[in-house]
């Protein structure tokens, strides 16, 4: 939730969103990265989050980022928050 | 918001690698939210301004061009003086790219984008040395920018002199699909600028 507020409120790459807090590379090798790093735990899989949030009515599920050919369709998945969702929870921050 | 700008520009510049454009739309989209965040909370750091470099080229293809050279300053001024090698090339991409902002806007950004030109075109001979593919492509970018200028400013100082020197590394590099992909654009511009217009 944290990183989706900031970020537009339509159309917010789940897998994008879910990678951020996990990704802790060293700045030097992040220039060297070719393609986005996707974190895809199996013991924290970003959807249950996305089902967590629905049942409390904190995002919808969006449409879909048009595919590519590096990822799978599974993280093209997006989501919607309410914008003044989004300011609350920057303000909490 | 370092690593959000970094995560938001890889999904975009895949995007716009790829050709998936309303991709690239939709993260440009959200490359445009993080960068006025950043400029509200004023943060910079290597991966917000790269972020900001990046998405001003695809505002500058929607016309934007005030808020691209806005973003495209901010980049130059922060990773420019520096010596790491992430740095230069950020900083000589972003010069050519705000040349090619600059250079339909009048006689003192066409100015500015030779002098800008003048700043990448040192260090794209520099980078030669290390890897003649990007530098090839870098070279032939500079010339695109060079020759757009000489067509409507012809008689600007060092404008020919340094297209010269541009024109002759570009003819001592290798040819890559992306350095031929450049030239011949140049070829069919120049073909259209010489035809004459239909009554």
């Amino acid at each position: 939730m944290m990183v989706s507020a900031y970020l537009g409120p339509r159309q917010v790459p789940v897998y994008l969103a879910a990678s951020v807090p996990e990704v802790d590379i060293d700045p030097v090798a992040m220039w060297r990265v070719p393609v986005p790093i996707v974190a895809d735990r199996p013991n924290c899989p970003p959807g249950e989050a996305v089902r967590v949030l629905r049942g409390q009515s904190l995002v919808a599920v969006d449409r879909a980022l048009p595919a590519d050919e590096v990822s799978s369709a599974a993280h093209d998945s997006t989501i919607a928050i309410n914008s003044v969702l989004q300011e609350v929870v920057r303000a909490a921050a | 918001m370092d690593l959000l700008a970094w995560h938001v520009q890889k999904w975009m510049f895949v995007a716009v690698e790829l050709g998936i454009h309303e991709r690239a739309l939709i993260m440009a989209a959200h490359a445009e939210v993080v960068e006025a965040h950043a400029g509200r909370m004023k943060l910079s750091s290597d991966f917000i301004e790269f972020l900001r470099g990046n998405l001003a080229v695809i505002l500058f293809r929607q016309n934007r061009k005030q808020e691209a050279r806005r973003m495209l300053r901010a980049e130059i001024a922060h990773f420019q003086g520096r010596h790491d090698e992430a740095a230069e090339l950020v900083t000589c991409q972003a010069c050519i790219q705000l040349a090619q902002v600059l250079a339909d806007d009048g006689v003192a950004e066409a100015e500015e984008a030779v002098r800008l030109l003048e700043t990448a075109y040192p260090r794209a001979r520099e980078f030669a040395l290390d890897g003649a593919e990007g530098a090839a492509f870098l070279a032939a970018e500079i010339y695109s920018a060079l020759t757009h200028l000489e067509r409507e400013y012809g008689e600007l100082r060092q404008l020919g002199a340094l297209t010269a020197v541009v024109e002759d590394l570009t003819r001592r590099l290798p040819v890559t699909d992306l350095s031929q992909a450049v030239r011949v654009n140049i070829e069919i511009t120049e073909v259209h600028a010489r035809a004459p217009r239909l009554p």
